[in-house]
């Protein structure tokens, strides 16, 4: 078995068995024994419930979106050669934040009387189309006779995200305390109404683009050694870019749009495995999509569990747990003199 | 034959390059020189195909048919370059950068074929022993070592008996480099050409450099062509001080067969009568 074999069932088996653990915990603990009867369909009614339409889908979605997160966090970082980049910078975060917030404040005006579900699939509806609005705004104003330059990319997206930044404290200024509320715990994130339409819609689109990213792993590589050289070696960096920031803002749009703002995980975990097994795409894509599953998984776990029977918001822990464990990873990567 | 007709760029009303014929043959050494911002980059970029920003006239042709017409791909594995400095966005080992050249035939190639060229080009520049090391550690010299592998290996048909010309584009390949490891560089990446009958278009700024390795020369000054030909019949005192307004001496090198260039830029010449041209 070679290396990359290696270390991706390792991270295989790590993701099944936080997938076994996360079904066990909870507010209300179930042993091994009734897990597995629940999962082969011989448990009671309540448990069967739990595991099959509360906790599944729950657990499933935490590991499509962990990995939606980390896949674009490290295409990103590739695609502006910029240890710092996350899907924020194109624009694509403060985009979903401005409309979803327009629409959490507007709701109770625009659809009053429909019900409940509606109000909240509006919400996820406006952050993919802000996502991706703003997005398509940043890639217009850096795309100039048809050559795109990273740079102003990345600027135009900081400034775009300012743009929306002031737009969102407008509504949230204009907002009732029930809605500010609401705001805030949108923007910390929350895994907490998944279900099953929702791993639908999410699981299909995440695995089919991270296969689409992944292709793109041998002209990332390339792009490492600067945008000049791709050129040279004969790969369309033009169509690269534009592939890439389609994917990455679809990817990032739905996961927005399903469970809020859940920062970090694009940032730590790319990096971590860069320290850990080197930076080519090749193998980097792969293994920050399973890894990123399962870290999102694990602080979904923990999110739930540690005040239960209430929820912390898992933006809280990502970057709880995250942070510290990234500057301790960094500290000893320093000693050894390694640059990042 | 790389072939440039009539190649000017335009920048911001600025002529960086204008109307300019070259022509790179292949198995010979081409080195172009003149003095900063001579448009010396910009030539070498035009040839290259790579975006040179601001407005261009002129044509490329690259054995016959021109470049603008070539698949990318096609290009990639025609001519290389060598770039005058890379800094890595994150750190690659030395055999990763070096595989990276083949990355234009990725598919046509097993894992194992891939992997016996990459090693075979390592084995060739001395880098076996610096494989697994990271490239933003190496120092100046290895780095340009490992640059040119990847080059060589961009170029190569993979033991098929293509009969296809190839040509090395080095951009200052001696920049940062000491004085040693300069003439090891050019040496090598010369050497290295000529046996596979390789075109070589090379950057330089050392006249001895130029004088020893180069088979025709072309001078640039402000962006027009100065002169240009074979090294015997261009390298002289008069174009020499026309491209770099200094003068010089030109003597037989005493233990190598090229000239021997000996720069006088205080106008020595006058100042001392022994040294008088």
């Amino acid at each position: 078995m070679n290396a990359q074999s290696f270390v991706s069932v390792l991270l295989l088996l790590l993701l099944l068995a936080l997938l076994f653990g996360g079904v066990m915990t909870g507010a209300y603990e179930l042993s091994a024994a009734e897990v597995w009867r629940a999962l082969t369909g011989r448990s009671e009614e309540l448990e069967y419930f739990l595991v099959w339409q509360v906790r599944i889908p729950r657990l499933l979605l935490a590991v499509v979106v962990g990995a939606a997160l980390a896949v674009t966090g490290a295409a990103t970082q590739g695609l502006f050669r910029n240890p710092l980049a996350e899907p924020t910078l194109i624009g694509v975060t403060s985009g979903a934040m401005l409309f979803a917030v327009l629409m959490l404040v507007m709701s109770a005006k625009l659809l009053v009387g429909f019900p409940v579900w509606l109000q909240q699939v509006s919400v996820s509806l406006a952050a993919f189309l802000g996502a991706l609005l703003t997005t398509g705004l940043v890639y217009r104003l850096a795309a100039g006779r048809g050559r795109l330059n990273v740079t102003t990319m990345l600027l135009a997206g900081i400034a775009i995200a300012a743009l929306a930044g002031a737009f969102t404290g407008l509504m949230v200024y204009q907002s009732t305390e029930s809605q500010l509320r609401d705001i805030t715990f949108w923007s910390l994130g929350s895994l907490g109404g998944a279900n099953w339409t929702q791993v639908a819609i999410a699981a299909p689109l995440i695995i089919i683009g991270s296969y689409f990213l992944r292709r793109e792993a041998l002209a990332l590589n390339a792009f490492l050694l600067g945008e000049q050289e791709a050129v040279q070696l004969g790969f369309r960096v033009d169509r690269v870019k534009r592939r890439v920031i389609v994917w990455v803002a679809l990817l990032v749009g739905v996961c927005i749009s399903l469970t809020g703002l859940i920062g970090f995980v694009g940032l730590i975990i790319p990096h971590l495995l860069r320290l850990w097994q080197g930076t080519d795409y090749r193998r980097l894509l792969l293994y920050s999509g399973l890894l990123g599953g399962s870290f999102l998984l694990g602080a979904d776990t923990l999110a739930r569990t540690i005040v239960a029977p209430a929820e912390l918001p898992i933006g809280i822990l990502t970057a709880l747990v995250g942070a510290p464990f990234f500057l301790w990873l960094l500290l000893r990567e320093r000693r050894k003199n390694i640059l990042l | 034959m790389i072939e440039g007709t009539n190649l000017t760029v335009r920048l911001g009303g600025r002529v960086i390059l204008d109307r300019v014929n070259c022509t790179v043959q292949p198995g010979r050494v081409t080195v172009v020189m003149g003095k900063n911002g001579a448009g010396k980059s910009t030539l070498l970029n035009r040839l290259a195909s790579h975006e040179v920003g601001g407005g261009v006239a002129g044509a490329v042709a690259v054995d016959g048919q021109c470049l603008s017409t070539y698949a990318p791909k096609d290009l990639g594995r025609k001519r290389a370059v060598l770039a005058q400095s890379v800094h890595l966005g994150f750190p690659l080992s030395v055999a990763e950068v070096v595989e990276i050249g083949c990355y234009g035939r990725y598919d046509e190639l097993t894992n194992a074929q891939r992997w016996d060229r990459v090693h075979y080009y390592l084995n060739l520049l001395d880098l076996t022993d610096l494989r697994d090391r990271s490239y933003p550690t190496l120092s100046g010299g290895e780095q340009k070592r490992v640059l040119l592998a990847k080059c060589l290996l961009q170029l190569d048909d993979d033991g098929t008996d293509r009969k296809t010309n190839h040509y090395l584009l080095l951009d200052e390949p001696t920049a940062a480099l000491d004085v040693e490891q300069q003439y090891r560089f050019v040496h090598l990446a010369t050497g290295l050409a000529r046996e596979r009958g390789m075109g070589v278009f090379a950057v330089l700024h050392d006249l001895n450099l130029a004088a020893r390795f180069a088979d025709d020369l072309i001078f640039l000054k402000e962006g027009k062509l100065v002169a240009a030909g074979p090294k015997a019949s261009v390298l002289t005192k008069t174009i020499i001080r026309t491209t770099f307004d200094v003068d010089c001496l030109i003597q037989v090198h005493p233990c190598a067969d090229c000239p021997l260039i000996t720069t006088l830029p205080y106008g020595e010449s006058n100042i001392a009568p022994a040294c008088a041209p």
